[in-house]
């Protein structure tokens, strides 16, 4: 890992930042618009942001 | 490695370009939730190899860690937030109890606003990372 490596990261973060304003005003909408997700599904939605969630090492 | 990583990069580019396209609303903030917490993975298996073969200076490190640990916790309690937000709709849906209902809905949109001042939060430690970098002289 060099710092080139490091620049093609933080460049490709920067395409993000726009992206994570229009997912807020995606879920803007959400209480409007309330899904029809089976108990089951959301049970494994669930699991999956737990997963994501223990993914993220802490960094000591 | 470097190849590796901008791969990873560009598949959660493409995951939120499809996952635009999705109709519910708990996969479609499941999925970007993902790919939120894969970039961050990213920038934290990045950095970290460029400080473990000292390229940066320990104080820079050390900052570079703290940032990275900081988004985490923020990204962990967001996620936790979606999780009552999908059990309170839940709940909702569940009750015919006109005041219930009301109260369940409040809740929900209590929850929603929490989630995303948290990513907006997450947003901005980006934004600092990028300026960390900077400083350091990465570019």
């Amino acid at each position: 890992m060099n710092t080139q490596s490091i620049v093609a990261i933080i460049t490709l973060i920067e395409t993000l930042i726009p992206t994570i304003g229009a997912i807020i005003s995606e879920i803007t909408n959400l209480v409007n618009n309330l899904s029809n997700a089976t108990p089951e599904e959301k049970e494994a939605l669930i699991a999956r942001i737990k997963a994501a969630q223990a993914k993220l090492p802490e960094w000591k | 490695m470097r190849k590796k990583q901008v791969l990873g990069l560009l598949t959660v580019l493409i995951m939120i370009t499809i996952v635009a396209c999705a109709s519910l609303w708990k996969e479609k903030t499941t999925a970007t939730y993902e790919s939120i917490g894969n970039v961050l993975a990213s920038i934290q298996q990045g950095a970290k190899s460029t400080c473990d073969q000292g390229l940066i200076k320990p104080d820079d490190c050390v900052k570079l860690r703290d940032s990275y640990n900081k988004a985490r916790q923020v990204y962990i309690v967001a996620g936790d937030t979606l999780i009552e937000a999908m059990n309170i709709e839940e709940l909702y849906k569940e009750t015919s109890d006109v005041i219930k209902k009301k109260e369940l809905k409040e809740k929900m949109e209590i929850l929603i606003k929490k989630y995303q001042g948290l990513i907006l939060e997450l947003n901005n430690l980006y934004k600092e990372y990028i300026d960390m970098a900077t400083k350091m002289g990465v570019r």
